[in-house]
């Protein structure tokens, strides 16, 4: 398996305030990788860290392979587009400019593919119309194109939602996923708009307190989340047995539990457990929501 | 370092302080011109071309403090820096492309001033009157002295976030260094001797002279010459004046505090924690 982006017990504190602990992430090559996290989480400052903007206080990371205090990472860098919070875009030139600007800043010989650049995210009527004169949504877009200038092969986006309306949403959704499918990008967005990272991501780091407290993929996730039966018993190995006899799908989470996926009378499974001598200690239905996951992950993660 | 100097370039030409900085060095040398021309008209005295050139040592300080502040300081507020460090540039380069910037933007602010002043001001007013020698000598140390100005609003801009901080700091600061510089000059132009007034009856008055209290002792005069050497804008004062003390030492104060700034600016901005 390939990563473009790991790090290894990331630290950074500001003063005493630990923004990032012990931080460990995976970001595999061709991945939509969703940040979660609530505000204040850590997801702005690890993109900080990852971009050179700031140095960790301890731990590692490595971009293609290449650890952070090679000097050779710069080179790294160069195959990566970054939008930190806000997209860095001069107020005062047009989308053209921007994008010359940046051409000219990753060395580029020539400005052919500013125009199909404009076109992809939808600026190419912009004309003469200053950056400062845009709205939200359109610097976003803007961002996300300068952001492409160099043909990353790793995007970064930090909460590239915020503050767009419905319309904008569905815009940058569609263009981040035409980015993934069509130019094959890794990409890396933080959020905390959990329902609509669920409609594009295929990995998942949750983040809290600035720790990844778990990463899961998409598939896995979405077992996860499947509407399930919980089965609380004494001893969950000898139950193994019955569900494989009966071709149900289950999953044993712990020494006591067991989920079982799957639509099948309960009435009858339940009487069929009741015959195989075993005590079954409780019984429920359970499905879960992307917030309820990621809430009962930090609940978890705070009791320990 | 050649990509940033093209992208810093590209951003020049639409820059609108450039270009209204660019209007103001050229009003500015129409309004000296004819204000001299009128002055010799009327006064009848001889105007020197080489006066009105080297006087433009007086304002290059201020206009490049204006221009730093404004150009580089929207490095910071847009996120060009943060852009330029997420992909991929080295953070030296970054800061010391834009020292050459700005240097080179100071030297063709003068160069544009004085294109126009010897253009038109030789024909009006006659030839350059000084050792042409001398005159590319004091042209070499305004070279530098810019090279230093351009130094020190790069040091301001690249390491004072706020884009107004920054502004205010570099603009009063410029106007403190004049300020101080003209303050020394005005004490080493102190006559020795001064004339006062005495009653000697009820309304008559006798007229003495006596030492000027404010006559600069020997060790004074060193420190506020050394003062007015070492700082760029009493630096500025002597190339404006025609009167630089020395011209092999000026060259040497003007390089030291480039390297000095330039070095304790790279050391602090490669530390620097970008948001």
């Amino acid at each position: 398996m390939k990563y473009v982006l790991e790090t290894d017990k990331i630290l950074k504190k500001y003063k005493d305030f630990k923004a990032l602990s012990n931080l460990n992430i995976h970001v595999e090559e061709g991945a939509i990788y969703g940040l979660i996290g609530r505000n204040g989480a850590g997801k702005t400052t690890l993109i900080r860290v990852i971009c050179g903007l700031q140095k960790p206080d301890g731990g590692t990371y490595r971009l293609y392979g290449i650890e952070d205090t090679d000097k050779a990472i710069i080179e790294e860098r160069r195959r990566m587009g970054a939008i930190i919070e806000t997209p860095s875009l001069y107020q005062d030139m047009t989308a053209r400019d921007n994008l010359i600007m940046q051409y000219k800043l990753v060395g580029l010989p020539s400005m052919d593919g500013i125009d199909e650049l404009l076109k992809l995210v939808d600026l190419e009527h912009t004309g003469k119309k200053k950056v400062k004169n845009f709205s939200l949504g359109m610097r976003q877009r803007l961002g996300i194109a300068v952001a492409l200038a160099n043909n990353p092969d790793f995007l970064i986006l930090d909460e590239p939602i915020n503050g767009l309306d419905p319309q904008g949403i569905v815009e940058m959704r569609e263009l981040i996923l035409k980015l993934n499918r069509e130019k094959k990008i890794t990409i890396l967005i933080s959020s905390h708009y959990l329902d609509e990272l669920s409609k594009i991501a295929t990995h998942y780091g949750f983040m809290d307190k600035g720790t990844i407290i778990k990463e899961i993929s998409a598939d896995e996730l979405e077992k996860k989340m499947q509407k399930r039966i919980e089965i609380k018993v004494a001893d969950a190995a000898k139950f193994t047995n019955f569900f494989e006899d009966r071709n149900i799908t289950y999953e044993v989470s712990d020494s006591r539990t067991i989920n079982i996926y799957g639509k099948f009378n309960l009435t009858k499974l339940i009487g069929e457990l009741a015959k195989t001598g075993i005590e079954v200690e409780e019984i429920h239905e359970k499905e879960e929501t992307l917030e309820n996951y990621f809430i009962n992950l930090i609940e978890e993660e705070h009791h320990e | 370092m050649n990509r940033l100097l093209s992208a810093s370039f590209s951003r020049l030409k639409n820059h609108k302080a450039f270009w209204l900085l660019t209007i103001f060095d050229i009003a500015l040398a129409a309004f000296v011109l004819l204000g001299q021309y009128r002055q010799s008209i009327v006064y009848d005295y001889k105007v020197y071309v080489e006066n009105i050139v080297m006087g433009y040592s007086m304002f290059i300080g201020i206009i490049l403090s204006v221009f730093s502040s404004l150009f580089l300081g929207a490095e910071q507020s847009d996120g060009g820096i943060r852009n330029k460090i997420s992909i991929g540039h080295k953070r030296n380069n970054i800061y010391l492309s834009n020292v050459i910037t700005n240097s080179l933007v100071g030297i063709y602010f003068c160069a544009l001033f004085m294109t126009i002043v010897a253009s038109v001001g030789i024909p009006l007013f006659g030839p350059i009157s000084i050792p042409l020698i001398k005159l590319f000598a004091m042209l070499g140390c305004l070279i530098l002295l810019v090279i230093t100005f351009s130094a020190i609003f790069t040091f301001f801009a690249m390491l004072i976030t706020n884009k107004v901080v920054n502004a205010i700091t570099s603009i009063l600061f410029s106007f403190v260094l004049f300020a101080l510089a003209t303050s020394w000059i005005n004490i080493l132009n102190a006559p020795p001797m001064i004339r006062m007034a005495t009653m000697s009856g009820q309304s008559d008055y006798d007229v003495i002279e006596m030492p000027n209290p404010k006559y600069p002792s020997e060790k004074q005069r060193k420190l506020y010459e050394t003062l007015m050497d070492i700082s760029p804008a009493g630096e500025a004062i002597q190339l404006a004046n025609l009167s630089p003390r020395d011209l092999k030492v000026l060259p040497l104060y003007s390089t030291g505090i480039t390297i000095v700034l330039s070095g304790l600016g790279l050391f602090i901005f490669k530390r620097k924690e970008f948001k």
